[in-house]
């Protein structure tokens, strides 16, 4: 190929792609199919679920399921290879990927009944005006808090919440009076506890195109630098620690080495099993103590049809059953997260005691409080949740400051975002 | 005594080699909390717990991965010993236009990342119709798409001296009759550890098998031992480590049994 | 030239299976690849012809150049460790001692655990700041450190991962050494040459060809290490990128961040170093593979 020009590979590309795509060759459409992430009780539940619909006569179905890496890989390649599944779960880390690039349905006139459904959950998957996505759950971030451990050590927590510089204190102290411990685990890399941060300080993260960073450079470099003072204290871990606590049993609170944990409010039920004591559900640190304006409920998870889907009747007709129908509500339980209705949260009916039906009480506790939820995360979030991570780590690592962290960060946002 | 010695050096490093598979059995006995504590190889409260909730965690019977591994699999082996040796044998023995190019395009195949090709060939089984089947794992078996096992064979046939074609030739055999009589027989060596490697790679490759099947019925092993674990929930931790010990159980005896094989293989010159 | 065609016929036969996959399943997406290169491609929309941007982009990126030097680094220390490694017990284990194949099969135990997640927590229980090999330093008083969460050493536990898995090489190796016929070793022997001589001057070079082999598919295995990473590293390639093969770095642009164009770049430019690599193993091989069909015109 000694005159290599576009237009030779321009052509070798189009007949490759022909070849490929070869027309009268579309597959055959068979049942309609559901696809879903998540480990394998969610699989179990949401099958249960998917044997009432069936029961109730409902349209043949196909169910796969992957756990939430995995999920990604496959599903990206069906799209792509023109093979996605009607009725698929969608995360908001990826929807807008998705959504922005045409691989989704609006559902807007599909019939679904959302009536019952909390109204943030409900305008989750609301963008440009269409509707992509219904949203499965209520969620917020939270911190769970070992409180006997707390008390142990001669602390308190205090009534009305934290507030940042307060919460600085109690782990400098938590750490200095438990030998072995560390007062909280390091979140320098949480994008998602920092979205809330940056909204308490009085912008979004990001601004409502997604076409770019809302919050300034300063306010991420604050960030940045409110941990490397904590790990610096030792109230925090150092980085190499960190590095070690991946996944929910290596975490620093089921090893008995911090008191707290942050994540999304359902994923406590996750830990509970690992710590003896009750974990309770509290709002994350504030800037004025009190004031949870920073902090937001949404669906973070949704039901979705895809574009291309051969059976969009059935598939709405689905999402609206597993949202609404008593037996699907029951079988899905807290599975996915905080029911999205009060009348599935009436239904769920988690025991009371137990880490769910304190994260469902934390839930409709907090509603009244939060801000307005944020649009949908714009399109290559995913790029931005693990960069923001790989960049805390590089400060940790004593690599980078957190000064350069805070304008690599913001770089990153400016070359990923409005794509 | 030079005996002793190197039993003592090879028990030495056969238990460093050991210690994983000896952690992993370990692992499988003990309740879920105690895996990650301090690591030691003694269970302090073993059960066999892990073991019935891995076989039936998902709804399906674990027997059903390791049947679906164990046709793909063995089709696979049957595929690469079959294909690759015809190709080897061209490359290595017979004369072509194209030889030289061929052979570099052969060798190319495997130098580019199979990411970026995915997405083309799931599309191109998706219009045979083939997603969600075994056939994606299978037929390029059958079609020697693997130049690692061509190579291979390659190096193999062109260390077999070539007087002995020259001598079946004299007996009036063509390109057929020395591949059949002279060229197979004497590649045993090659042909098992084709046989052992496709077997083990292919039970142990998750990537093409995750994206390509989705029935829960006809998933296999690799891909329902990644179910146990889940980024966004909580981990069957013990039972998936009860469950990779038992379908470590096939790919031991397959390698114990071919291994004798090429053992068996030529302990002579072959020449008849 | 049509002589030369009618007398290929034969090797044509022999390799249609081959031929028919190459071109059913393997050109076609390998070309579709190169062509994705040039555009910008998200996966879920038609490709936009972007020219050599991507191969531009590529140099400047200080990931991508942190990827390259972690794989040079890998290749570079843990190929010629394997092999040495395999090559040794391999020559050993086909003496004639009892109870070899016992230890055939343990050596090639880690081999059959391939990339399972099982290993990704074994290597942090034993590599861990906590683990094992602390603790065995920690008797001998010698502080230890959280080797697989420390930048400056977690790519050396993939290497010591690496060449443990040597069992692959040393099968091919058993099997070369059974290739070699007694008749040859035994007319040596009677020939007066010690051990140590008939290693050097008959059984290497009847091997070459299989040292040859593996030394040209371990270096493109090498390149191309993914599952390691991949599931130690849980696909992040951390801490702090010390871990990002270039594979890895390949899928993450792919698959996470939906640039399969970029990733179509990269995978090319792979090609090429690979292909420099082997191309120039084939030249160098000529000075010290030694094969059976030696001398016969070809």
């Amino acid at each position: 190929m000694n005159t290599f020009s576009r237009r030779t590979l321009l052509g070798l590309g189009a007949a490759t792609a022909a070849a490929i795509t070869l027309p009268g060759c579309s597959a055959k459409s068979g049942p309609m199919r559901v696809a879903w992430y998540g480990p394998d009780p969610v699989t179990k539940a949401i099958n249960k679920a998917l044997d009432a619909w069936k029961a109730g006569g409902g349209a043949e179905y196909a169910g796969e399921s992957a756990p939430f890496d995995d999920y990604w890989d496959k599903l990206a390649t069906q799209t792509s290879g023109n093979n996605a599944p009607d009725v698929l779960r969608m995360s908001m880390s990826y929807f807008s990927d998705y959504a922005g690039r045409n691989a989704l349905k609006d559902l807007g006139s599909a019939g679904i009944d959302t009536s019952a459904l909390d109204k943030d959950v409900a305008d989750s998957g609301l963008s440009d005006g269409k509707n992509f996505g219904i949203g499965q759950s209520s969620i917020s971030y939270a911190m769970y808090v070992d409180e006997a451990a707390v008390k142990q050590a001669g602390g308190t927590v205090p009534e009305q919440g934290w507030t940042w510089d307060k919460f600085a204190e109690f782990a400098r102290d938590y750490a200095g009076s438990v030998q072995g411990s560390y007062g909280s685990g390091d979140q320098a890399g949480n994008l998602q506890l920092f979205e809330v941060f940056a909204r308490q300080h009085g912008t979004e993260l990001f601004s409502d195109d997604g076409g770019k960073l809302a919050t300034s450079k300063e306010t991420v470099q604050e960030w940045f630098q409110y941990w490397a003072d904590l790990r610096t204290a030792k109230a925090a871990p150092p980085q190499n620690v960190s590095a070690e606590t991946t996944g929910i049993e290596k975490s620093l609170i089921a090893k008995g080495k911090a008191p707290l944990q942050f994540g999304w409010v359902q994923q406590v039920t996750f830990y509970q099993p690992l710590v003896k004591n009750p974990l309770a559900v509290l709002p994350v640190p504030q800037g004025t103590a009190g004031d949870l304006k920073g902090q937001f409920v949404k669906g973070l998870d949704l039901w979705c049809v895809s574009a291309a889907s051969k059976h969009p009747e059935d598939a709405a007709k689905l999402i609206g059953f597993l949202l609404n129908d008593e037996q699907a509500i029951k079988a899905i339980g807290i599975l996915l997260g905080v029911p999205p209705s009060q009348k599935a949260r009436d239904l769920v009916a988690a025991d009371a005691g137990s880490a769910g039906a304190r994260a469902i009480k934390y839930v409709e506790d907090i509603a009244g409080q939060v801000g307005p939820s944020p649009k949908p995360w714009p399109k290559g979030y995913g790029e931005l949740l693990t960069g923001f991570g790989r960049i805390a780590e590089n400060i940790g690592f004593g690599k980078t400051t957190p000064a350069a962290g805070a304008t690599e960060f913001v770089e990153l946002a400016g070359k990923t975002l409005g794509q | 005594m030079k005996r002793v010695l190197a039993h003592a050096g090879l028990t030495a490093g056969a238990l460093i080699m050991l210690y994983p598979l000896l952690w992993m059995i370990s692992a499988s006995l003990r309740p879920n909390t105690e895996i990650f504590q301090r690591p030691g190889l003694i269970p302090e409260h073993p059960t066999l717990g892990n073991y019935a909730l891995g076989w039936s965690s998902t709804g399906t019977s674990f027997g059903i991965y390791l049947m679906n591994s164990l046709i793909i699999c063995t089709a696979v082996v049957i595929g690469n010993v079959l294909t690759c040796s015809l190709t080897a044998y061209a490359f290595a023995r017979l004369t072509f236009v194209g030889r030289k190019t061929l052979f570099g395009l052969m060798l190319a195949t495997i130098m580019l990342p199979a990411h970026v090709t995915l997405i083309a060939q799931y599309s191109i089984f998706r219009n045979l119709n083939w997603i969600d089947t075994f056939w994606p794992m299978i037929v390029p078996s059958f079609l020697a798409t693997d130049a690692f096992f061509v190579f291979l064979m390659v190096q193999f046939i062109r260390s077999i001296p070539v007087e002995l074609d020259d001598a079946a030739r004299i007996d009036g055999c063509g390109a057929w009759g020395i591949y059949r009589r002279i060229i197979l027989p004497l590649l045993t060596p090659a042909l098992v550890t084709t046989a052992i490697f496709s077997f083990i790679w292919t039970w142990n490759n998750f990537f093409g098998q995750l994206i390509y099947l989705s029935t829960r019925t006809r998933l296999t092993v690799p891909v329902a031992l990644r179910g146990f674990l889940d980024a966004t929930g909580s981990s069957e931790w013990g039972a998936l480590f009860a469950m990779s010990v038992v379908t470590l159980v096939p790919v031991v005896v397959v390698f114990v049994i071919f291994q004798r094989r090429i053992l068996a293989g030529m302990a002579h010159s072959g020449l008849k | 030239m049509i002589a030369n065609l009618r007398r290929s016929v034969p090797a044509y036969l022999f390799l249609l299976p081959w031929f028919i996959g190459l071109v059913g399943l393997t050109i076609g997406p390998m070309l579709l690849s190169l062509y994705y290169s040039f555009t910008d491609y998200a996966l879920l929309n038609t490709p936009e012809w972007t020219g050599l941007q991507n191969y531009t982009n590529l140099f400047q990126d200080p990931r991508y150049l942190q990827s390259l030097e972690v794989t040079f680094v890998y290749v570079a220390v843990s190929v010629p460790l394997e092999m040495a490694f395999a090559l040794a017990v391999a020559v050993l284990l086909n003496r004639g001692l009892k109870g070899l194949a016992v230890y055939r099969a343990l050596y090639y135990v880690p081999s059959l655990l391939g990339g399972s997640v099982a290993i990704a927590l074994l290597w942090q229980q034993i590599f861990g700041t906590d683990g094992l090999l602390n603790d065995v330093l920690g008797i001998f008083g010698i502080e230890g450190r959280g080797w697989i969460s420390e930048p400056g050493t977690a790519l050396w536990t993939l290497i010591v991962l690496r060449v443990w898995q040597f069992g692959a090489p040393m099968v091919i190796f058993l099997a070369g050494l059974r290739q070699i016929p007694d008749e040859v070793l035994e007319a040596a022997e009677v020939d007066g040459a010690g051990r140590w001589q008939r290693f050097w001057r008959v059984t290497l070079p009847l091997l070459s060809p299989v040292v040859f082999f593996n030394l040209v598919l371990q270096i493109i295995g090498a390149f191309q290490a993914f599952t390691p990473a991949f599931v130690i590293s849980g696909g992040k390639g951390g801490p702090s990128d010390s871990t990002l093969f270039y594979t890895l770095y390949l899928y993450q642009q792919a698959f996470g961040n939906f640039r399969m164009g970029y990733a179509a770049a990269m995978a090319w430019v792979l090609l090429l170093i690979i292909a420099v690599f082997t191309g120039l193993n084939f030249v160098l091989g000529r000075t010290w593979v030694f094969y059976g069909d030696e001398g016969v015109r070809r």
